[in-house]
């Protein structure tokens, strides 16, 4: 896979005319490498990890050798795929520091810009219709305040269907996942209803299903605040909490029963077996449903687009939208647009390589030898 | 038991503290959304426009028969037969479903109005529209300025939406009560709210402002956004201008042909089409034009309408009830699109890649990947910023020269206009910002900067306009637009057209089958549609 | 006065109660209203405008009679779940177990496979859209004008358009699969390798024999999860193919929003979204019932 880095390098500096070139083979430079260098490393990288797995391939040289060479195959694949993840970064990053026209090069194939256009980036903060800042300040706003609720929420009603027994348990379950089964796009209609409070309409529509909603009635609780952004969060009911809740159930379902049948024989209430024992066995878990809240509100955009008409309140996905349009009557300008993508996406890179140590607290676990 | 209780207690403090924290997480950030300002509510009687639903006649039908009975009159020697006239009346009421008509009053109500007390607090205005990018510094800068100088006691709040999702969002405002006082909505798609009652008419407030339409738009332009001759929406764009040929002069001059004459009939397209391709070992590296390629994308059904105009026929009769395409007309269309794609592009297959939603064939005109295309009138603001270079030309399409009665004409069923729907808040205050946006100022400040032909004849002729070498050429297009019959099924049709043209294009149809097909659907969407009103 | 006797059962079921009461309430405020909104509109003529008038069992009767697009998007849909699925799951594990190491750098990596996943969708969907471009993209371009090597047409060709998208989808999401994997090894106790180790296991063993039995319960998950998202796939064939060509992405949420925001047929998709949901429930109770015996939980009992 290395071997795919190198040939990647030599397209984007050498260009099309790399695999032009006449070999002595009868097939040009670019079916040569191909074969000999895409297609050779992969065979290489399938054995080596043969060779890993199976007990029965002979080993030579020490453990410490073998463990090198064990290292040396994993870098390589990772390094690999990395290769195959970052391809859409890639022109990410290449398109936004690329002129207007230069992103529209294809012939021959613009890969890199030709001088690259710093000043795409801070000319994103110069907008009067969108201030910037104020964006991030609201997305982080919303992001953080629904991370703790997802997580908080998740945690404790997941162990309520993990780990306790009462009847109807699996019925609620399904009830549970139920509502993350009617498309969004259908949902958003009554649930906008609920949330402008004019209930009278559907009253007028439907009859009596919506009176009690009633509850809803003084209007400007909901009306451009995040409040229906965050709200169904903390009660587990907004788009993805389902998602969260079943993923803390059945994190909750493999820790091991002994644990909490201790903690009930020393005659601690349930509510001190999640807090104490159940809880810090579950970190892995939590952040993991950490770091998918937050990529899910950063990156909310339907919802924000709906709920929240106020530009000052806009989220950022909003304001990236801005940058394209689906029909291209209007401006399409690449370059901002995805310098905007780069700028929205570091953070949660960041927070990300921050978070992910809490994956690798046993190492030796892992099913292959590292 | 005590050790227990109290260790709930304990618990319970802390799920209240837990959710003390999350109900202050939840206050900060209300109070980071809009203070409600302070409004005094008050009855007062207000001078108001209503619309009402009148049910226009009933027919009472009364048909007297008169029955004439014999009455046998039985005598002693003689049976003599008297007849008795007897008159039954029969009463008949026959109700005949007459249209409910729209009737647009204006009366005296009282009404709850919001009275702000001391200082006159502005009326906000919320305008929802899909146009309005980063880089348009003319609404904050000019438009809005500008129009609150003459309305100072109204303040417009500029909410923009995403164009994708532009009916969903309207939707779900309206359903949930709670929509903006103007939006910017399609004119194929005026039919379709109208019909429903989701747009609110705007004749009365025509009436009141003394606008004559026909003298302030394009004769083409504003009955688009009418339905039954109501008129629902003022029309933003001069949409006729949706099927514009743009060729690539440099290219021509490269293989010999006057860079100054485009091809105007078919017959010259297919030539120079043929002309400017370029093959490499029976691959082509050049396109001269795809004929089925329009507007952006994979719009086929676009293709079908674009070139039935210049082929010499029709869509629709003018009250839309017809299907005219099915014809000798119609068929050459699609028969001469096919051919094309087979003679010029060596088959479907190789330009189907650039129907995409990404713009494709647009990159492959910047890059010289290909002569010639139909676009409207947006692309050459868009083709200024994205490839300066480009060395290019406007004009009509191209007509069939083997119908004697085709001529350069191109169709107009749709376009953008501003409405207001139903459940507006503020109508005199929304209409007042509608009006600037379409009849007035805003219109040119809004269309001059996106360098996009105006609504209002007047306007083109600005300035504004002037420093776009080609606007001249394009502004000769304009005139040649005829308006097309737009019914509230549009939407539908416009997606069988597509699927029909598409499945021909690939092979799986001919063109006959398709032709057939197409005014059959479409006959069948047009009656069922007729038939329920 | 005596305190009620609570059996250790009864109390554990109050306990459950308490735990669940959150969501209990959420349900019933949030989710509850809407989707019996969307059921009742199911039996309705309802255009959104206007208030909806009631067509008893209309809409089903043509959805099962008349409409062929019904069929078709509905077949899109499952080849298109059957396709994304099992990607998920495999794909998603062994990068897990890649990514599972202390070797240093290896958090850059973990980083790098999730980047795709955080990238903001409207930014995702153009980038990969030019990716995948058949006639100018990328990847057109690296593989076919450079080296010769045929690329498949994605998006343009009627049987390459929905692997086009299934590993657009992968390439988008696999960082979420990755991570629930992740997550669900840490779970896997030490001791349990070791015992695999004393008895003779080589890694291919001790992967299949332990690993694999302990994160059942995240393939589970993942499988579940896939099954209810893919089934609602909606963005990208809307943002990208818009459900062409000749109609091989019209994906069945694409057809449902087609028949709300197009055509104004808004009971007519509801009675969609509640076949929908029906289709998606009975496969889901279907897992269950299948994974009481595949799964490995923690359990006393069951």
């Amino acid at each position: 896979m290395i071997a795919t880095i190198l040939w990647l390098g030599l397209v984007v500096f050498g260009g099309r005319s790399i695999g032009e070139q006449a070999t002595p083979f009868g097939v040009t430079s670019g079916e040569l490498l191909w074969t000999v260098v895409i297609a050779g490393n992969w065979v290489l990288d399938i054995s080596g990890v043969a060779w890993m797995l199976s007990p029965r391939i002979p080993r030579w040289g020490g453990p410490r050798l073998q463990r090198r060479l064990a290292a040396v195959i994993r870098y390589e694949l990772m390094i690999g795929i990395s290769v195959l993840a970052l391809i859409p970064i890639f022109w990410m990053v290449s398109t936004s520091l690329k002129t207007l026209p230069e992103t529209y090069e294809v012939e021959p194939y613009l890969l890199l810009p030709r001088e690259p256009q710093w000043g795409n980036y801070p000319f994103l903060f110069t907008f009067e219709r969108f201030n910037v800042l104020q964006l991030f300040k609201n997305t982080s706003l919303m992001t953080v305040v629904n991370l703790v609720a997802n997580v908080g929420i998740a945690a404790f009603v997941g162990y309520g269907f993990a780990r306790l027994r009462f009847p109807g348990r699996n019925l609620l379950f399904m009830l549970v996942l139920s509502s993350l089964m009617v498309p969004f796009i259908v949902r958003i209609i009554p649930l906008f209803v609920l949330f402008s409070g004019n209930t009278y309409i559907l009253q007028d529509q439907l009859g009596q299903v919506f009176s009690w909603t009633i509850f809803f009635e003084s209007r400007s609780w909901a009306q451009n605040t995040y409040l229906p952004l965050v709200v169904p969060e903390f009660f587990g009911a907004a788009g993805s909490s389902a998602l969260y809740i079943f993923i803390m159930r059945q994190y909750f379902l493999t820790i091991p029963h002994e644990l909490i049948e201790a903690g009930r024989v020393d005659g601690a209430s349930e509510f001190a077996i999640w807090r104490r024992i159940v809880l810090p066995q579950a970190t892995p878990a939590m952040v993991a449903v950490a770091i998918l809240s937050l990529q899910g509100s950063w990156g909310a955009f339907i919802e924000p687009l709906i709920f929240l008409r106020k530009v000052d309140l806009h989220t950022l996905s909003i304001w990236l939208s801005s940058f394209r349009s689906v029909q291209g009557e209007s401006a399409i300008q690449w370059q901002y647009g995805m310098a905007g993508g780069v700028l929205v996406t570091l953070p949660v890179f960041i927070l990300f390589l921050l978070f992910q140590r809490y994956f690798i607290a046993g190492i030796s676990l892992s099913g292959i030898k590292g | 038991m005590r050790k227990d209780s109290r260790m709930t207690r304990r618990q319970l403090l802390r799920i209240a503290g837990g959710v003390g924290v999350s109900a202050a997480g939840v206050a900060a950030l209300a109070a980071c959304g809009e203070a409600e300002p302070q409004i005094v509510t008050k009855e007062v009687p207000v001078e108001k426009i209503v619309v009402k639903e009148v049910p226009v006649e009933t027919v009472v039908t009364k048909t007297e028969i008169k029955e004439v009975p014999v009455q046998t009159v039985v005598t002693q020697t003689e049976i003599k037969e008297v007849p008795v006239e007897r008159i039954v009346t029969q009463e008949k009421v026959v109700t005949k479903e007459v249209p409910v008509e729209r009737v647009v009053t204006r009366e005296v109500v009282k009404e709850v109005v919001k009275e702000v007390p001391a200082m006159r607090e502005k009326v906000k205005v919320r305008w929802q529209e899909v146009w309005a990018d980063a880089f348009q510094p003319t609404i904050e800068e000019k438009m809005i300025p500008g129009f609150e100088a003459q309305f100072p006691y109204i303040e417009i709040v500029n909410e923009r939406i995403e164009e994708a999702q532009m009916y969903e969002i309207y939707l779900t405002q309206i359903a949930g009560g709670d929509p903006p006082d103007v939006i910017q909505i399609q004119e194929s798609r005026v039919p379709q709210f109208a019909v429903r009652g989701g747009i609110i008419p705007l004749d009365a407030f025509i009436g009141k402002a003394g606008l004559n339409l026909s003298e302030i738009f394009y004769a083409g332009e504003w009955p688009k956004g009418s339905w039954l001759g109501v008129q629902y929406a003022l029309p933003l764009d001069n949409t006729g201008a949706w099927y514009l040929f743009w060729w690539n002069k440099d290219t021509f001059e490269e293989v010999g042909l006057d860079p100054d004459t485009p091809p105007t009939t078919w017959t010259e397209l297919e030539e120079m089409a043929l002309k400017t391709t370029v093959r490499e070992g029976g691959e082509i590296t050049r396109h001269g034009m795809f004929v089925p390629e329009m507007i952006k994308g994979a719009r086929t059904d676009a293709s079908f309408k674009g070139w039935q105009f210049p082929a010499g026929g029709h869509m629709f009769t003018e009250d839309a009830k017809q299907v005219l395409f099915d014809d000798a007309i119609g068929l050459r269309n699609v028969t001469w699109q096919l051919d094309m794609v087979e003679k010029l592009n060596d088959g479907w297959d190789n330009i189907q890649g650039y129907m995409d939603a990404v713009g494709a064939s647009r990159t492959a005109f910047y890059n010289d990947l290909l002569t010639m295309r139909v676009e409207g009138v947006w692309f050459l603001g868009v083709m200024r910023r994205d490839a300066p270079d480009i060395n290019a030309g406007v004009t009509h399409m191209p007509y069939d020269d083997t119908n004697p009665n085709a001529k350069p004409r191109s169709i107009s069923d749709d376009g953008w206009s501003y409405g207001m729907p139903k459940g507006a808040q503020n109508l005199e205050e929304g209409w007042e910002w509608l009006r600037y946006l379409t009849a007035d100022q805003g219109n040119l400040d809004f269309m001059g900067n996106l360098k996009r032909p105006s609504s209002v004849p007047k306007f083109n002729e600005d300035p504004l306009y002037q420093t776009e070498p080609l606007w001249n050429d394009l502004k000769s297009v304009l005139p040649l637009v005829e308006a097309s019959p737009i019914t509230p099924v549009n939407p539908d049709i416009d997606q069988l057209l597509k699927d029909e043209m598409e499945l021909m294009m690939a092979g799986k149809q001919s063109p006959e089958e398709t032709l057939a097909s197409m005014a059959g659907q479409t006959r069948e969407l047009l009656d069922e549609f007729f038939d329920s009103l | 006065m005596r305190a009620p006797r609570w059996t250790i059962g009864r109390r554990e079921a109050v306990w459950g109660f308490v735990f669940i009461s959150p969501w209990v309430l959420g349900f019933l405020i949030f989710s509850l209203g809407p989707m019996v909104a969307i059921i009742a509109w199911g039996f309705t003529e309802y255009d959104i405008l206007q208030a909806p008038k009631l067509a008893g069992l209309e809409n089903y009767i043509e959805i099962f009679t008349e409409d062929e697009k019904f069929l078709k998007s509905l077949a899109n849909t499952a080849i298109y779940v059957g396709l994304l699925v099992p990607c998920q799951v495999v794909i998603g594990f062994l990068l897990a177990v890649l990514v599972n190491t202390k070797l240093p750098m290896a958090a850059l990596f973990r980083a790098f496979y999730f980047l795709p996943t955080i990238m903001p969708l409207v930014v995702a969907s153009i980038v990969w859209a030019w990716v995948l471009q058949p006639e100018l993209g990328l990847l057109k371009f690296l593989l076919e004008d450079t080296m010769g090597i045929p690329t498949p047409r994605f998006m343009v060709d009627e049987y390459w358009s929905k692997p086009g998208i299934v590993i657009l989808t992968v390439w988008s999401s696999i960082g979420v699969q990755m991570i629930l994997f992740l997550a669900a090894l840490q779970a896997v106790p030490p001791h349990l390798y070791e015992a695999a180790e004393i008895d003779g296991a080589g890694p291919l063993r001790k992967l299949i024999h332990v690993t694999i039995p302990l994160v059942s319960p995240t393939i589970f998950l993942v499988i579940i999860i896939g099954i209810i998202n893919s089934f609602q796939v909606f963005t990208t064939a809307f943002v990208l193919t818009q459900g062409g060509p000749l109609d091989s992405t019209l994906f069945y949420v694409l057809y449902l929003w087609r028949k709300a925001f197009v055509s104004f047929e808004f009971g007519y998709a509801s009675a969609l979204a509640t076949i929908l949901f029906i289709i998606i429930m009975f496969l889901t109770a279907l897992s269950f019932w299948v994974s009481r015996r595949l799964v490995h939980y923690e359990q006393p009992e069951s």
